[in-house]
């Protein structure tokens, strides 16, 4: 794929951020779950929640291939680093970018991405996961706004986010069509935050419930039309997916690293491992599949950038590269032999990591769905 | 006033690779990068025009047409503008020759002030800026190692001289070398890079610089690599293992033999 010598650049400065800010910290954000604040920084300071956003608002409007391969080196230095940098982009900035009102991305946008604080993404809830249709919680109007009660989970940024867009049913009786957005302060009266899930992996970004009990919310904070909820969270994803995409491109292309560089040293039976034809084998087919998980992605954000519809590009590439990079890191702790399940490896935190990848923003079952749903559009008689 | 910055781009030693047979290193080009010392020249020219907005930063880079990413990297951070000279006649200069090509850019510019990296990370000859001088007609000072002071007149530069440290001074216009150690060099950002998308970058051939082929390249190279190889890593190391006092002491021991370490047997 051909790149323009910005989008070359922005990529250099994100591998250059990550080998020398990231790559050190890592395994100790994995330990203690904490992201630094100075990295948080850092990566703000350096342009890198702003990419999809209008220069009005702080951004740079650098495109979304650019924000794929940004998103791509952060996640080679930490998967965690990597959801710091695409929620801005994607889940958080683009239903304000899309259907805020001036006045709204004004008030929301500069401060998501100087870094000042993190604006959540909250669909999911207990029993409505693959499933927005079965969401729960209510906002039902009132004077000068809406109430809204439910509770959310799995959110990521919930223990620290300022602000969370939360899709509630506004008319529940309207299915996928009485779903509305709303931008939600944190600090309102009725909203409380759960203590943060114990995860597999990608420690270091708290996720949680997020419950409101009677939180009014003013009509100034409802996001595009009522009702225009369902359609704006399905775009919203579209680009999320890309995220997770490049998210996994990333972390599967340091798995890879990592098992090259231990084939190479480690000599079993008087000579490297990699000189084993098994070895060689993995690593071929590791290869194969991160070159081709790469490009399905960049295509995909190539498409929505030249403005094409690409719900199907995307669930590919999400699709493909989570379940891909599952595989290659596999593959990788196997190359590691016993090594690999040890802590302090760096495969063991990618294993650990990796795992969510096709289960967050849309299982594989979803992308499939997706798929093939386009495949037969139009096709049936 | 004009600042003219010549750069190179270089593969990025710390990642290098290189290949045992041909005893080079492995070009690679997501790894290249501006060398570090002109990115410090660089630095330097950004940091001087802080006091003097009316300066003008060309930058310029004599190399393959992939270069036009450093020169891209270095309006991101603040030049001007930029000029990439890219000819198949220019493959395979020496630095002299490279020199040659440089001062066929830099004369029409007449600039107050050229600055360059005291050497480049992979060729290493440190000879570029003397040459350049010496075709432009201009003092030079290589290896500065500070910020220099600009007057109305000339520049006060500092620079490490053995165990001494120089305070110089230089009319302009005039050529300097500078050294990765004087400056932090700052880092992009992406709405820098942005920004600096549409920065005028001329991309000039041998005619248009008015040079012949003849004089360009490794055609006019008097000098020539007659083989190059690569040390063999850990050749003759010696590990010290046991109790950390012990080895201290072996290494202490081997130290004062001097001979080994190419010392003169101080201790």
């Amino acid at each position: 794929m051909k790149l323009t010598q910005e989008q070359k650049l922005i990529r250099k400065l994100a591998r250059e951020l990550a080998e020398k800010s990231i790559f050190p910290l890592a395994g100790e954000i994995d330990q203690t779950d904490v992201f630094p604040d100075a990295l948080h920084q850092e990566l703000a300071d350096a342009g890198l929640f702003g990419m999809t956003i209008p220069a009005a608002y702080g951004g740079s409007n650098a495109g979304v291939l650019a924000c794929a391969l940004a998103e791509e080196e952060i996640a080679r230095g930490a998967g965690v680093a990597e959801i710091y940098v695409s929620s801005p982009n994607s889940l958080s900035g683009y239903p304000i970018v899309a259907a805020g009102t001036e006045e709204q991305k004004r008030r929301y946008l500069p401060g998501m991405v100087s870094g000042a604080y993190f604006i959540a993404f909250a669909l999911t809830e207990p029993n409505a996961g693959s499933d927005p249709a079965a969401l729960c919680t209510t906002a039902v109007k009132t004077e000068g706004g809406y109430l809204l009660n439910g509770r959310k989970c799995f959110i990521t940024g919930s223990t620290f986010a300022k602000y969370a867009i939360v899709l509630a049913k506004t008319a529940p009786e309207m299915g996928l069509k009485g779903i509305s957005a709303f931008v939600v302060d944190l600090d309102s009266p009725g909203v409380s935050r759960g203590k943060g899930e114990r995860k597999m992996g990608l420690h270091g970004c708290g996720t949680g419930d997020l419950v409101f009990n009677n939180v009014f919310v003013p009509d100034t904070d409802l996001l595009g039309k009522p009702g225009g909820g369902y359609y704006l969270a399905m775009k919203t994803l579209d680009l999320g997916r890309i995220g997770v995409a490049s998210q996994a491109v990333g972390i599967a292309q340091r798995a890879f690293e990592e098992a090259v560089s231990f084939a190479a040293e480690r000599r079993q039976f008087g000579r490297p491992i990699a000189s084993f034809q098994s070895i060689g084998f993995m690593l071929a087919e590791m290869k194969t599949k991160l070159e081709a998980a790469r490009l399905l992605t960049y295509d995909a954000a190539a498409s929505i950038d030249s403005g094409e519809q690409a719900t199907c590009k995307a669930a590919m590439a999400k699709y493909y590269a989570a379940e891909s990079a599952v595989e290659i890191v596999s593959k990788a702790v196997q190359i590691h032999g016993g090594y690999g399940y040890i802590g302090g490896y760096t495969v063991e935190r990618l294993y650990r990591d990796v795992r969510v990848l096709p289960l967050y923003e849309g299982t594989s079952q979803i992308q499939q769905i997706l798929i093939a749903k386009d495949i037969m559009k139009g096709a049936e008689r | 006033m004009k600042i003219a910055v010549c750069v190179k781009q270089v593969p990025d030693m710390n990642k290098a690779r290189f290949d045992m047979k041909k005893g080079s290193i492995i070009r690679e080009g997501n790894n290249a990068v501006v060398n570090p010392d002109d990115l410090a020249a660089l630095e330097l020219a950004l940091r001087l025009r802080e006091d003097r907005p009316d300066a003008k930063i060309t930058v310029l880079s004599m190399g393959p047409s992939q270069a036009e990413l450093a020169l891209r990297e270095c309006l991101t951070l603040g030049a001007d503008e930029a000029m990439l000279l890219c000819d198949r006649a220019f493959a395979g200069a020496d630095s002299y020759a490279t020199a040659h090509v440089l001062a066929a850019a830099i004369r029409p510019l007449e600039p107050e002030l050229v600055l360059l990296g005291r050497k480049s990370a992979d060729g290493c000859t440190a000879q570029v800026a003397a040459a350049l001088a010496e075709m432009l007609g201009l003092p030079v000072v290589t290896g500065v190692d500070r910020m220099p002071q600009l007057s109305e007149d000339g520049v006060t530069v500092s620079r490490a001289v053995n165990s001494c440290r120089e305070t110089l001074f230089a009319a302009l216009p005039c050529v300097l070398s500078v050294d990765r150690s004087a400056l932090q060099p700052r880092r992009m950002n992406v709405r820098a890079i942005m920004a600096a998308a549409d920065k005028p970058l001329a991309v000039l051939g041998c005619e248009t610089l008015g040079l012949a082929v003849g004089e360009c390249g490794a055609a006019a190279s008097p000098t020539e690599v007659a083989a190059s190889f690569v040390p063999e890593k850990g050749k003759g190391a010696r590990f010290l293992d046991g109790p950390l006092q012990k080895s201290a002491a072996e290494l202490a021991a081997f130290v004062k033999t001097g001979k080994q370490i190419g010392g003169n047997g101080h201790e």
